[in-house]
């Protein structure tokens, strides 16, 4: 489902005018096409890789 | 410069008394002010604290005292590492008065060594593209062909490896910003393991895709420069305590050492010139006896997705406090940034999940082969303001096919170097990629050390030299 990206920017970035909008929507829509199937492969325990790393850094 | 070619024969030769620092430092603020207004690649110059830091290194030789590695060596470091006293900018106007107080950790460990910083590189704006065509301050251009680019980010830092002015000069890595001016200047680039060089004092791009190395002429010399700064920064929170290998290869067979082929991805929408570098280089490892191993590796197209994703909502995090400004930004980062604040932040978690999902299907790849061999982009040096690439009849953009090979390996976290291996028909270099296991930069360096010694492109100097 492509995604309106103007409704985004109205939305969260008023700051962005609409011709700069319209110019970056085909990235968007292509960088869409290529993330949004991947979600279907994610388990849903998966933690992000981004981590607090007090832990590991307090054992070592 | 001052007849060494490397780094570590410059070592030699001072070692052996036969030059001074002061002349090997001279020697590259001259042939930095000469090339300067040809290459544009430099931003800022540190001439007369060189030329006094290398003096006191001289003194200190001549008393017995040796700092490390690199007594009396002259290098240069890209404009994102702060540097004490001295304007670093990142290459934009937002940053244009910005001095710090502090030196960045890498820089810490150059001067520990012995270095001697003779400059900050010029770049692409903040670090944000492959072309170092900056509106600010001006393109960079690249040694070989000046109507062509260096690549980037670390842009400058390529042209001054690759034209002989420095030794050595430090890069930073994103999506591939190490070793694809490396491997369109014909240099040698290193983007080691996540966590392997402090990132501490380095103007950020991003928060979990950024990596440090160093660009230089030769394998050997990457290696050197990589054992002065390799290690753990408590200041860093990505360091890794893994402990530091040795680096420096001696002259070695790589005798049955697995390379990984890839049979997949990495042979697609390939410019002919590089697929004929390439196949001559895996005769020349085959022939060194090492066994070529066909693999297949996963789909570096949906990670290339996933860094995107990654890149564009830190970038944007990163750089929100400024945007307010747009007059401060080049349009091709701003295009980036707007991208960025676009993408959902439940996006930007589940791209750091899937992270982790390919890292360990990526691992299943290491049970095949000891490093994965690959070019490091699919199309040639573009042109200065070349918006598109030209890739078996595909239009492609320019940043996003030069980042093909590159950028998902940075997700990955692995250690990659760039290798020169060949030259296009219109003579301009094409490197490969050697790609290692996590911490594994030894092999990496050993296997590309090998190949270099094979071959005599860590030796050819542009035209223009």
């Amino acid at each position: 489902m492509a995604r309106d990206w103007k409704a985004a920017a109205a939305a969260f970035a008023p700051g962005i005018p609409v011709e700069q909008v319209e110019k970056i929507t085909p990235s968007l829509d292509g960088l869409e096409a290529a993330f949004r199937p991947l979600l279907a492969k994610l388990p849903l325990e998966t933690e992000p890789a981004y981590v607090l790393l007090l832990a590991r850094d307090k054992d070592a | 410069m001052s007849g060494a070619s490397s780094l570590l024969e410059a070592a030699e030769a001072l070692r052996n008394g036969t030059v001074s620092s002061v002349e090997l430092t001279q020697a590259s603020l001259t042939a930095i002010a000469r090339l300067q207004p040809r290459l544009n690649f430099f931003l800022a110059m540190m001439d007369e604290a060189a030329l006094a830091r290398a003096r006191h290194l001289d003194d200190e030789r001549q008393r017995g005292h040796l700092r490390g590695l690199l007594h009396g060596i002259p290098v240069a470091v890209k404009d994102v590492f702060c540097t004490k006293g001295v304007k670093t900018t990142c290459a934009s106007p937002l940053f244009a008065d910005h001095v710090p107080d502090y030196d960045a950790a890498v820089v810490e460990k150059l001067y520990e060594a012995g270095a001697v910083i003779v400059g900050k590189t010029h770049m692409h704006e903040l670090a944000y593209g492959v072309t170092s065509n900056n509106p600010h301050y001006g393109p960079v251009r690249n040694p070989w062909n000046v109507s062509h680019v260096p690549g980037g980010s670390s842009g400058g830092s390529g042209a001054a490896v690759s034209a002989g002015s420095v030794y050595m000069a430090m890069g930073s890595d994103t999506g591939g910003s190490i070793r694809l001016p490396a491997a369109f200047c014909g240099c040698v680039g290193l983007k080691p393991t996540t966590g392997r060089v402090s990132r501490y004092g380095v103007m950020p791009l991003d928060f979990t895709l950024d990596h440090m190395g160093p660009l230089t002429r030769t394998v050997r010399d990457t290696a050197t420069v990589l054992q002065v700064l390799a290690g753990h920064d408590p200041r860093d929170d990505s360091s890794s305590k893994a402990p530091v290998s040795s680096y420096t290869p001696g002259r070695i067979s790589i005798k049955d050492v697995r390379i990984g082929v890839p049979e997949n991805f990495y042979t697609e929408r390939l410019h002919p010139d590089i697929a004929q570098a390439m196949d001559n280089l895996r005769k020349l490892a085959a022939g060194l006896g090492a066994r070529l191993e066909p693999v297949r590796v996963p789909d570096m197209a949906e990670l290339n997705a996933v860094a995107r994703v990654v890149l564009l909502s830190e970038a944007s995090a990163v750089m929100s406090p400024y945007l307010g400004d747009r007059t401060k930004f080049g349009p091709d980062v701003l295009a980036l940034f707007d991208q960025g604040r676009l993408l959902a932040a439940t996006d930007y978690v589940n791209a750091q999940r899937l992270r982790r999902v390919y890292q360990r299907e990526f691992a299943k790849v290491w049970e095949r082969c000891d490093v994965l061999l690959t070019p490091c982009s699919p199309n040639p040096v573009p042109r200065i303001g070349q918006t598109e690439v030209d890739l078996g009849g595909v239009m492609e953009d320019t940043r996003l096919a030069s980042t093909r090979f590159v950028r998902a390996i940075n997700l990955l976290g692995l250690p990659a170097l760039a290798l020169p291996c060949g030259m296009t028909g219109d003579e301009l270099p094409v490197a490969a990629q050697i790609i290692g296991r996590p911490f594994d930069e030894a092999t990496v360096l050993w296997v590309g050390a090998a190949l270099e010694d094979t071959m005599e492109f860590s030796r050819a100097m542009p035209p223009m030299v």
